[in-house]
């Protein structure tokens, strides 16, 4: 009995791989254009910085440059998130204007996925968000945003230090200018029941699994039952037809998994202890997969589908 | 140091040495066999008002150290204490990228309560060095209890044999060397790259050099680091915890009170305790599993039978 459901398990892994590596037209998947060289980057963040700001602060020193080879030496391990997502430039200056006692730092990531990348790694959808560049929160003594391929931090401290940041913070944004929007694709998949701030691109290994890098991840949520929508970028749908193969393997290995036509053309659903439930299905360059799946997640799989088809 | 033997360091204390140029290490083992190994304080209600919390982070760093017998157990008449916070931010206390101010505060004047001549205070910071001192609060704080609280100065880094597993050498801050008491204030708070900062990560801030180069094998150097200064005594600072975004932090939604202070001899035990306050196994951590294979302590805190106050 045992040796026989092992081989009917083989057999679904066997014949669903076979079926994701056939031939198919490549389509491009050229990567966003990267920043300039480091001298033309650092002249670039110094105007943006440049007198006058708002309060009319004044510089407590020189500002000050890292690149990829020396951010550590300004923010310890948590530079490597950012290395992680290429970035290429910060330009951190301390400015002071009255009692109030100003940090900024701006990161130039390369491109704007990348930037979008970095900022929504270290955001959380129950900040307190606020209308500047493409996306912006604040607490107490702190302002981040997003914006074009910058990801812009600002601290305050004293008194008068939460209003300046949000003044600066808009002429900052004006004199940036540039993209003003999230990344396409998470223009086009579905708006309904997704979790306001809950989007993020994820370089490195997404779900734990390095052959789903790059991915994009949204939740959903509908009633109690909250889903993670992954988006995998391949460069071309024999790619993602590849990385298909691969969750196959993974899931054939670790638990258990089938094919789901109802769901979609070629479409599987599989299960272990670890991640639970999942459907997907390949798309064109993307791999799609639901985590968690809600009862009518085939909706959101069939909309998500046609959104990026 | 590593190497200094022990008929050395004995002879030396019975000359009367102080500052001996013995290191931290050789303290570790007889402070750790005349008393309790960890003690855990705990504080039933999270004050929300600054004066409130100042006060349950000095209540909780005195019985979290009476715990283990008091400071007397650790700093002797005459000792010159380093005492090693983290001052690695431009952060305020409450956004607990910093060990709380009053933890450290208080830990200087058991210190000096204890008979201790001199208390150094200071830590290599990776934000700009003066305005993370002051802005920390822990410069104040520590120059109101009488210690010496300042900068490192870039020429005290001196190349120093670790004999570490993979660190034969590094550039230690060579002042750290000279004192002959060193007791380590972690706070305990995410880390992007190894889950949690805490106490082993803390040593870092003794270090100089290209530190960029440890994250080519974090556990393993960090653990060197942990076997080379051991410190008399830990401290952890669980008061406010920061639990994303670490190290640098800056959000205060990221930041959650454990109304905590642990107090410790055996370094490793210590961390294992920390990594449960920001929801995590000792076994999730690769350095304390690193240092616990190489019997630097123990990650089954409980075996120690710490001592436990609810205030």
């Amino acid at each position: 009995m045992k040796f026989w459901a092992r081989r009917t398990k083989w057999l679904i892994c066997g014949l669903l791989a076979a079926g994701f590596f056939s031939p198919q037209s490549s389509a491009s998947g050229g990567g966003a254009p990267r920043a300039q060289s480091s001298d033309t980057a650092q002249n670039h963040l110094l105007t943006f910085v440049a007198a006058p700001l708002p309060g009319h602060p004044t510089a407590q020193g020189a500002p000050s440059f890292y690149g990829p080879d020396n951010l550590y030496q300004y923010m310890d391990g948590g530079a490597d998130v950012y290395l992680l997502y290429d970035f290429q430039v910060l330009l951190h200056e301390d400015l002071k204007s009255g009692q109030a006692e100003l940090a900024v730092d701006i990161f130039d990531m390369g491109n704007a996925e990348d930037a979008f990348g970095m900022y929504a790694a270290e955001r959380a959808p129950s900040y307190d968000f606020l209308d500047i560049g493409i996306e912006a929160y604040r607490n107490e003594g702190i302002l981040n945003f997003l914006q074009d391929r910058y990801y812009i931090k600002l601290a305050g401290f004293g008194p008068g230090s939460d209003d300046l940041l949000e003044k600066i913070a808009r002429v900052l944004s004006e004199r940036i200018a540039g993209t003003r929007s999230f990344p396409p694709l998470l223009e086009k998949i579905p708006q309904e029941h997704r979790v306001k701030h809950s989007e993020q691109f994820t370089r490195k290994d997404p779900l734990g699994h390095p052959f789903l890098s790059p991915a994009y991840v949204v939740s959903y949520k509908q009633g109690e039952s909250e889903s993670k929508l992954l988006i995998s970028v391949a460069k071309d749908p024999a790619e993602a037809k590849t990385r298909l193969a691969s969750l196959v393997k993974y899931f054939c290995e670790s638990g258990k998994c089938e094919a789901a036509p109802d769901l979609g053309d070629g479409a599987i659903q599989a299960s272990n202890t670890f991640e639970g439930r999942v459907i997907a299905v390949a798309q064109g360059r993307y791999l799609i997969v639901i985590v968690n799946p809600a009862n009518d997640a085939a909706v959101l799989l069939k909309k998500t589908i046609q959104d990026l088809k | 140091m590593k190497d200094c033997p022990r008929r050395t360091f004995l002879k030396t204390m019975a000359l009367g040495g102080a500052a001996l140029k013995l290191g931290p290490f050789a303290w570790d083992a007889l402070a750790a066999a005349s008393g309790p190994a960890l003690s855990i304080a705990h504080y039933r209600t999270s004050p929300k008002e600054s004066d409130g919390i100042s006060e349950e982070s000095q209540r909780l760093t005195r019985e979290a150290i009476a715990g283990l017998g008091g400071m007397q157990r650790f700093v002797n008449r005459g000792d010159i204490v380093w005492v090693k916070p983290n001052i690695g931010w431009n952060r305020r206390p409450e956004q607990a990228a910093t060990t709380n101010p009053d933890v450290v505060a208080t830990v200087i004047a058991l210190c000096y309560q204890a008979g201790a001549r001199h208390v150094i205070v200071s830590d290599n910071p990776c934000n700009p060095a003066v305005t993370s001192f002051a802005r920390s609060g822990i410069q104040e704080a520590a120059q109101k209890a009488g210690a010496d609280c300042f900068v490192m100065d870039d020429r005290k880094f001196k190349s120093t044999k670790l004999n570490g597993k993979v660190l034969p050498a590094w550039v230690v801050y060579a002042d750290v060397l000279g004192v002959n008491k060193f007791i380590n204030i972690p706070i305990a708070k995410h880390h992007g790259l190894c889950k949690a900062t805490l106490g082993i990560k803390n040593l870092m801030g003794l270090v100089g050099g290209e530190r960029n180069r440890f994250h080519q094998d974090l556990g393993n150097t960090l653990v060197d680091l942990a076997a080379f200064f051991r410190p008399n005594l830990v401290v952890l600072d669980g008061v406010r915890v920061l639990t994303a975004n670490g190290p640098t932090g800056g959000n205060l939604a990221d930041v959650q009170r454990r109304d905590t202070v642990v107090a410790g001899v055996d370094q490793v035990a210590v961390d294992s305790f920390g990594a449960t306050l920001l929801g995590l196994k000792p076994q999730d951590i690769g350095y304390i599993v690193e240092a616990s294979n190489r019997k630097l302590g123990t990650m089954d805190f409980e075996s120690l039978k710490p001592q436990r106050a609810e205030l």
